[in-house]
Formats: C-alpha cells, structure tokens, sequence
C-alpha cells in the first residue's frame, strides 16, 4: 500500500468516529440550547446562593484541599503509563517469544517494586 | 464523490441508530431499575405515567428540559456549562467501536460496509479508554465549578475513585489482550466464537475470570454505583458533584451516568463473555438452514449479556450498603490491584507454555 | 431516713439546708447551698457509697415570689446503687449563676446550657455558655421563666419570610459570615484555636436541608480532607416550648402534646407521661390495662427500632432494608389504627389506664404478626449481618466506652451497646415488665454495630414480652376507679344527668393533684425517657419538665464524632437514633 492509500485508509475508519464525536458535541450544545430557550428564569438571591444545607455558606469553596488527593493522583499517572505500555506487549506477545516475556516480566517487577515502595511507605493509605 | 457521499450517508445512519438505541436504553433503564428495585422492595415502583408508570421516562425527560436552569452564584459559568457536556460525549462516543452484532460486511452500490460496528479500528480498547478517562474531567470541573462544598467533596472523591478503578480496568483487560492478540473489540469478539468455553472468562489456556471480576467491580466504581457511589452518596453529600445542577445539565450527567453503565456492559460482554457469539458453535438460525439471518440471534445474544449486566448493576443497588472513602481506595488499590496484576503475570506465562495454534 | 441523705447531711452540715424522702413514691431529695453544689457533686460523684455517676438530667424551676427567685434542679442516677437522688439549689434574680458541674458530669454541657437558655441562669465555669434551643441572636428574655408572656405574636414576627422577587439577583460575593457570628460555632475549646494556621480546614454546614440528618438538625462540621477535626451540634430548629406550653394546660391536655415529641413512638411518651401523673397522684391502674400498656408499648417500641433499621440502613446506602421495615411497621400501624383509630399521635393512653380496650380480633391479628415477625428479623440479619461492607461500616465507628457513656448520661440501647446493663424496665418494673420473663441485651465494645445488635436483639424480646403479656392478660376494666380524676364512660354521659355534670366539671376545671413533685422514667426505644412535674396543686402543673433521651445524646456527639470520616457521620446520626422532635420539644 502507498502511503496515501494508507492515509485513505485510515481517514475512512477514522472518519466515522470524528463524525460520531461531532453529532455527540453537536447533541450536547443543542439540548442544552434549546432547554434554555424553553425554560423559564426567575433567578433570586436565595436560590442563586449555593447548597448547604439551608445555612449560610461559611465561606467560599474554593479553598486549598489536602494533598491526599494529589498523592492517588500521581500514582495513577505513574502507574496508569507502566500499564499502557503493556498494551503493546500483549498485542504482539505471540511473536516475540521468550524474550518478550522475560522483558515484560521484568518490566512488571520494577512496576511491583514501585508499588511496594509506595505501599510500605503509606501512599496507599487513606489516613 | 459519489463514493464519499455513500459513505457519509451509511456512516450518519449507523450513527443514529446507535444514538437511538443508547438514548433509548439510557430512557428505559432509569425506568427499569425504578420498577426492578420497587419489585425487590415489595413495592410496585412508577405507576401514575401511562399503564405501570412505562411513560415515566419521557416525563422525567420533559419536566427536566423545561425546568429553570440555575447557575449558582459565584459559580465559574463557563466550566459549570462545560461540565455535563464533557461527561455525557465521552459516554456517548464510547459506542463508536463496539460490535453489536457479527462482523458482516454488506455491498451497497459497489461499496463495502460493516453494519454491526460504526468503525472497526484497530485500537479499540485503548479508544475507549481515552475517552472514558475524559468523562473524569466532567466530574471533576462540575464538583469545582459549582463553588459548593458538597459539590467539590464530591468532584474530589470522583476523581481520585475513578482514576483509581480504571487503573484496574486497564490490568484486567491486558490478560484479554493476551490471549486475543490484538485491540480490536472485533478481532477480540470474533477470537471468542465456537461455544461458550472460547469465552475468555473461561477459555484455555488461562480462565480470565479473575481479570472479569476485577473489571466487573472496577466498571461499578467508575460508573459511580452502588456500592461505589460514594461520589453522590445523597445521604452524606446530598448529591455529590451534582448537587447544584438543576434541569436538563443535570440531566446530561444522568445520562452520562447510565449511558456509561450500557458502555462498560458492552465492553464486559465483548471481552469476557464472546460478545455477540451463541454459547454454542454457530447459531440455532444458521443450523435451521437460514444462515443470511443468523445476525438476528447473534444481536440477541449479545443485547441479552448487555442487559444480564445491566440487571446486574440495579441488583447491586438493591443489596448492598455502600462503602466508606478509605474502605473504597483500600480495595481498590490493594486488592484488586495485586490481583489484576497477578493475573497478566500467570496469564503471559500460560500464554507462552501453550502458544495459539 | 435513708442512710445517704443521713451521711450527707452529716458531710456537709451548712451545704446541706434540707433532705427529704418521698417514701411513697420512693424518691429522695436533697436542697443546698449554691455556692456549696460542686463540693456536694463532687461528694455524689466520686463517694463509693453514693456513686452516682449517671447525671439524669438538669432541670430549673421560677418561683417568682421567692427572694431566691431560681431552682436549679439535679437528677442523679447510682447505677451501682441503682437509687435516683434530687439536688436542688436556689439561687436569686439579681445574680442568678452557679457553679457548672460540667467538670464532673460531661453530660452536663448541653443540660446547663438548656437551663441558661430557657431560664436564663449561668453556670460559672461552662466551657461554653450560650443558646441551645433558642436561636442564638434571640434576645427577649428566657421563656421558661414566669413572667415570659406566652401571648403575642412574639419574634417570629420580624423574619422576613417573603421573598423579594422584584429585586434583581445579587451575587453571593458577600455570602461569607461574618467572623465574629462564625466564631459562635468554633468557640468551644482548643479544637479550631490550635489549627488556627492551618487553612486546610473546610468548615461545612450538615443540616438543617440534608437527606441524612433525621429532621431538621444542623452540625457544623471542621474538616481536615475528609476527616472530622470537630462536630457542633445546632439544635432548635424544632423548639416548640411544650414545657411552656404545658404550664397552661390542664392534665389530661397535655397528652397528645407528647404525642409530638418523638412523633416515631407516640405510646411510649403518652405511656412516660401517664405515669408521671400517676405517680403524682397516687393512683394505682387496673391489671388489665396495666398489661395492655405493656404490650402497646413494646409494639411500639418494635415500630421505633424497625424505623432506626431502616433509616440507619438507608443512610448506610442500604436501600432495600428501609422498606422491608416499613412494611413490617405498617402492620404494626393497622393494629394501632383498629385499637384507637389513629396511626402516629395515638393519643391512647389515660391517665389511670387506657383509651379503649383490645378485642379479640385484634389480639389474633397481633399473634399472627409474631408469628411473622422473627423471620422478617432473619430476612434484614441476612441482608445486614452477613454482609461484609455493614461491618465494615459498622464496627469500630462511633465507640463510646462504658465509663464515657455513664458519664454523659447516655441511656437506653446507645448505653446498653456499650455494655451497661441499665434498663429501666428492669431497674425500676412498671406496667407487666416485671411478670414477664425478657432480657436486657447488652453489648461488649460501644461501637455502631453492637449497637445495631442490641436493637436487634430487643426487637425479639420485645416479641417474647408481647406473647406473654398476650397470654396472662386479665378480663377486667381498663381504667382505674377515681371518679374525682377520671371522667365517666362516654355512655353514661349520653344517659345519665349526673355523669354529664361529673364529666363536665372534669373537662373544665381539670383535677387538682396534690401539691409535691415528683420524677418517673420510663424506658422509650430511644432511651430513658423521663417526665418531671412539680405541681403546686392547681390543675396544671407548675413546671413540667421532658427529660428527651435524644436531646442528652446530642450531647456525646462530638466526643463521638471526632475523628471519623464524614462518611461515619451519618451512621453516628443513625446510632444515635435521635428525633428531633423530642430533642428539640
């Protein structure tokens, strides 16, 4: 194959799914659109404010929040790559052999080593 | 350009029947699991909308698409927009590459299409992935963007639970991968013919049933059920990231909501459980001489394992309490997580001992 | 004389300025010095031979003649001695403060703090001093007090309850409050001062608007993440003032007011009322209705603790429970419906026994539903009990030891689950409990799930209490023979000229009990639920008092919140089993 029958190729299975994309956007918006043109507005003080619980808020939400959450968030980064490089590897493990698999083997203990650590070291703990 | 126009034309048909079905399904379900969870309650469920409440949806639909929209102050306008849209289209465009039915190809005035599948690319899987993992950033920036405080507790543990889950989605679907060679949901699906034991949930040489539990419990807690629902949990954040929408953005996050429900079913059904192939060889049609409509039964097969799922998720909900925050990342992260990687290690290993043919 | 009133007033010779026992109704008080109440609290608490380490309940009465205008009323529980002592002290208009016993009895905090609020008297030494049920900025006075008028239309006038639709929307920039009414909720102690620095701190409101507050309570919450740094409870949202209200009423009035209070279980607080007067009076309550009261209030008492299943379940997120009790509660509800007519303020009990009598058909229709009713147990253990997450929700959260419990004047399964045997069922028999064979279920380690198990547990003796009561229950009238205290059969009345003057003159001028004062507990699902009436012997009491076993648990929640996640809130609440009804009155 040339490389613009391969270019073809690839916009024609492509292409279904940029138009999918374009008709899920294009739904979104619209509904949203056409709600709003439908719908009543009678905005007040009271009902603009936000929830909590029939009380005044206390204080703007906006505010720095624990570090807890950062800490999964960059596990999942670090551990969410590892995982996509074994995609790869599975596809074509039936053509490279015992090398791939003593490759990825070992590529899974650093990923184990890195949990571990992470593990002992009370990453994984809520608290 | 005749050709294009064809092509164009088949694609925007495909696309909205597959619209159509996800919309509807999304309508029925929220009437289903009111009416499967009423009866396993002791009680009859809606009732009022039309004979047994079956109208129920489209009131629901209706009342929220004319209800006043409210923006709350001190809201960042244009995230809080934002944020339904981005969780309900990666819901949606996830069913771009799912096969529904038997991977056919029809002629139509000289030109060749599937029927079953919108387009069958060779990274399935991994497609589905990225998108869903942006339906995340919905959550997060509605939670963020409503400037309430039950609404970021809400984005916050939404986040943190659905990253930490699709790590295990991810894992659990490499040993799939293993033994099928390849992303394609097709190439995956159609690996899986010839009887229920070529399903990979039981197939030789290593029964991915573990890896089918971990992403079974991990596709509960990416959707945001019970008892993983701990993002809207509406008894200690009222409504979790959600709690200030109102009307029809509201709505987009429930049909988000189910929609990924039908999506992750899919998925299950395709890779564990042989997608739109019969438990046994071939197809009663095609036995009984008419194999130019055994599709039928192979779209009913899979439609069943879809819905066998989602009865699944409302039976859930109907059982168990939920879990607490620390409780859920605990499980998440130390024990699912070893077993998912457990099984890629003795799947590999198994995989190389008995190569494929 | 009893022996500790004896060692008291030999102890404190000059605190100690009368002791009195009540022999009759069993009831010991002691009046002192206020400026001597702590030493002779501390004495009770800490003596071996007095014990009382179970504070019951505080209490104030206004005695507006009196040159010592203000009674601060103590009820102290021995539960190793299982008596019940009164202290009272007085202290005058111009300086009405005392010491705070809140060093000595936890419990006490929320008590004073209802004292000062309703009667306006300080207690030198609280932690923290201010408005319990009233709103915080409320300004007019204490309401219990005397000359607290009880016409007008008063401060509810001034809110602003319409909305102003015609003016434009403004944002919510200033929606911050201000520092100084947010330290209101901070200023208890150390907790917020100490992290001062720290802003990680998400300060949240939970209530009154929230799915999973039981009512209309509101706790403001310090959160560290998720983690709960301090919990303050906002109690009030449904203040009522029945106490106030009842000093207008004549006896037999103020009946279905208790219906009010814990709205879940009407029969048990007519039933604690009842008694109260009962005991008031002298009065001595036929066999038959003493076991038809017995049996009511243990269906009752079923028909709480299935409502505290379902909703602690449904907080939990487990859904289904909280229908399957509901539809066992509903039989429940027919079976009060046929024997009185009505299904949630009952109104049923009399003074001097019941309102109408158990048929035949109805006891079938109670014997069929016991024989049901274990298995539907089964079916909620089964669905709870086994299953892996509600343990995991349960056990280990909200623990509350033995010793703190006691001394926060926690009562009924909230106690019990802490391992204190303490029912006043068994400590001090009424009605038929003493006739019947039953056993107090007592928990090990005071966390959530023991006490689900105590609940549990009290249902099937509850079941056990009915079928026997179902069997040795007497023929005979169902209330007692006063003519000057209960009024005649409507019958009679109909036919009969002096029956309708006898019936008349009690419905309009009421009984006159005779003066005195008297305490009487009564064990409600929620706990001890007790009634303090003083009556100066005029048809309506001088000063009731409601000791609500949901407001003194209130009491313990931050103790028993802090700590735990804000997940664990919710199942705190569902322990508790607390209904704002009675918490607020």
């Amino acid at each position: 194959m040339s490389g613009s029958d391969l270019l073809l190729d690839y916009l024609s299975r492509y292409f279904p799914i940029l138009l999918f994309i374009g008709i899920a956007l294009a739904f979104g918006v619209v509904t949203l659109l056409l709600s709003y043109l439908v719908q009543p507005k009678f905005p007040e003080s009271e009902k603009l404010s936000p929830y909590e619980c029939g009380s005044e808020p206390f204080s703007d939400a906006r505010m720095p929040f624990p570090v807890r959450y950062y800490i999964f968030a960059m596990l999942f980064v670090i551990f969410d790559i590892e995982i996509i490089f074994l995609y790869p590897w599975a596809v074509v493990f039936d053509k490279i052999g015992l090398i791939g698999l003593v490759e990825m083997l070992v590529f899974i203990g650093l990923f184990v080593v890195a949990y571990v650590y992470a593990w002992r070291k009370g990453a994984l703990e809520w608290d | 350009m005749f050709e294009l126009g064809v092509k164009v034309a088949f694609s925007l048909a495909q696309i909205g029947v597959v619209f159509g079905i996800v919309l509807l399904t999304v309508m029925f379900l929220t009437l289903a699991e009111r009416k499967v969870i009423a009866w396993m309650q002791d009680r009859m469920g809606p009732m009022e909308v039309g004979p047994y409440g079956i109208l129920q949806p489209i009131a629901d639909g209706l009342k929220l698409f004319f209800k006043e929209d409210i923006v709350p102050a001190g809201a960042n306008r244009f995230l809080f927009s934002l944020a339904p849209i981005l969780a309900l289209v990666p819901a949606l465009i996830g069913f771009a590459v799912i096969p529904f039915g038997p991977n056919l190809t029809v002629e139509l005035f000289g030109i060749q299409f599937k029927p079953f599948v919108i387009s069958d690319v060779n990274i399935g899987i991994l497609y589905i992935l990225a998108f869903t993992s942006i339906g995340a950033y919905g959550i997060i920036l509605g939670g963020w963007a409503s400037n309430s405080k039950y609404s970021l507790l809400g984005g916050l543990r939404a986040a943190a639970q659905v990253i930490s889950y699709e790590l295990n989605v991810g894992l659990a679907i490499v040993g799939v991968l293993l033994l099928a060679g390849s992303l394609s949901l097709v190439k995956i699906t159609e690996a899986q013919a010839g009887g229920f034991w070529h399903w990979y949930i039981f197939a030789f040489p290593f029964p991915q049933i573990f890896a089918f539990v971990v992403y079974v419990i991990s596709a509960v807690a990416e959707t945001n059920r019970v008892p993983f629902d701990l993002p809207e949990a509406e008894s200690e954040l009222v409504a979790g990231f959600f709690t200030e929408y109102s009307g029809m953005r509201f709505a987009f996050f429930f049909i988000a909501e189910y929609a990924n429900m039908i999506l992750v079913s899919c998925i299950a059904a395709a890779l564990f459980l042989g997608g739109w192939n019969a438990p046994y060889p071939g197809t009663l049609i095609g036995h009984l001489g008419f194999p130019h409509f055994a599709w039928i039964e192979q779209v009913v097969w899979f439609a069943a394992k879809v819905y066998c799922f989602l009865f699944l998720f409302f039976w859930l909900r109907a059982t168990l309490p939920r879990l607490r925050y620390d409780q859920l990342m605990r499980f998440g992260w130390k024990v699912m997580l070893p077993i998912a990687l457990g099984n890629i290690l003795v799947t590999s290993i198994a995989a190389y001992l008995f190569p494929k043919s | 004389m009893h022996p500790l009133l004896e060692t008291l007033k030999a102890k404190f010779l000059d605190a100690v300025l009368s002791a009195n026992e009540d022999r009759p109704r069993a009831e010991l008080s002691v009046r002192v010095a206020a400026d001597r109440i702590l030493d002779v609290a501390t004495f009770l608490h800490d003596d071996p031979t007095a014990a009382f380490d179970h504070i019951t309940d505080i209490c104030s009465a206004d005695y507006p003649e009196d040159p010592d205008r203000f009674e601060v009323i103590y009820h102290l529980l021995s539960l190793p001695h299982r008596t019940r002592i009164r202290i009272k002290a007085r202290v005058p208009e111009e300086d009405p403060s005392i010491a705070s016993v809140t060093g000595i009895w936890k419990g006490a905090n929320f008590m004073e703090r209802e004292v000062y609020d309703l009667m306006g008297i300080r207690f030198t030494g609280h932690p923290d001093l201010r408005r319990i049920l009233m709103p915080e900025d409320y300004d007019e006075g204490h309401p219990l007090r005397k000359d607290f008028p009880t016409e007008g239309r008063g401060w509810r006038s001034q809110f602003e309850f319409i909305p102003r639709l015609d003016e434009p929307a403004s944002a919510m920039t200033e929606g911050e409050v201000p520092e100084d009414e947010k330290r209101a909720f901070l200023s208890v102690d150390g907790a917020s001062r100490a992290t001062a620095y720290r802003k990680e701190e998400l300060l949240l409101n939970m209530g009154p608007q929230h799915p999973a507050t039981h009512g209309v309570l509101r706790v403001v919450l310090e959160l560290d993440g998720e983690r709960i740094v301090k919990a303050t409870p906002d109690l009030g949202y449904l203040h009522r003032g029945v106490e106030k209200l009842s000093e207008g009423l004549a006896y037999m009035q103020i009946i279905p007011h208790t219906d009010r209070l814990d709205y879940i279980c009407s029969m048990t607080n007519n039933y604690a009322y009842v008694r109260a007067v009962e005991k008031l009076l002298g009065l001595t309550v036929p066999e038959r209705a003493e076991y038809i009261r017995t049996i009511v209030a243990e269906m009752q008492r079923i028909i709480g603790h299935l409502f505290w299943l379902g909703t602690q379940a449904l907080d939990i997120g487990a859904m289904t429970v909280f229908f399957w009790t509901f539809r066992e509660r509903e039989v429940l509800l027919d079976l009060f419906e046929a024997l009185c007519g009505a299904r949630l303020t009952l109104n049923y009990y009399r003074i001097g026994g019941v309102d109408s009598d158990f048929t035949p058909d109805l006891v079938s229709r109670t014997h069929a539903f016991l024989d049901t009713f274990p298995d539907h147990i089964r079916e909620y253990d089964e669905l709870l009990q086994a299953n892996r997450i509600w343990i995991a929700r349960t056990t280990k959260v909200a623990v509350i030891s033995a010793a703190d419990a006691i001394n926060f004047g926690l009562t009924g399964p909230v106690l019990r689950g802490s391992g204190v045997a303490y029912d006043v069922r068994k400590l001090e028999p009424y009605g038929a409990y003493d006739k019947v064979e039953w056993e107090v279920p007592v928990g090990k380690n005071g966390d959530t799930y023991d006490r689900y198990w105590v609940r549990m547990e009290e249902m099937r003796q509850s079941c056990r209490i009915i079928r026997q009561c179902l069997a040795q229950m007497p023929e005979g009238p169902i209330i007692a023979d006063a003519p000057q205290i209960i009024p005649p059969p409507k019958e009679k009345v109909m036919r009969d000229m002096e029956s309708l003057i006898h019936h008349f003159i009690i419905f309009t001028q009421g009984f006159k009990p005779p003066k005195g004062e008297t305490y009487c507990a009564t064990e409600a699902p929620k706990g001890e639920l007790g009634f303090f009436i003083i009556s100066d012997g005029s048809p309506r009491p001088y000063r009731l008092k409601i000791r609500a076993p949901s407001f003194v648990h209130m009491g313990a929640f931050d103790h028993m919140a802090r700590g735990y996640l804000i997940s664990d809130i919710i199942t705190i609440f569902g322990t508790y089993d607390i209904v704002m009804g009675e918490c607020d009155r």
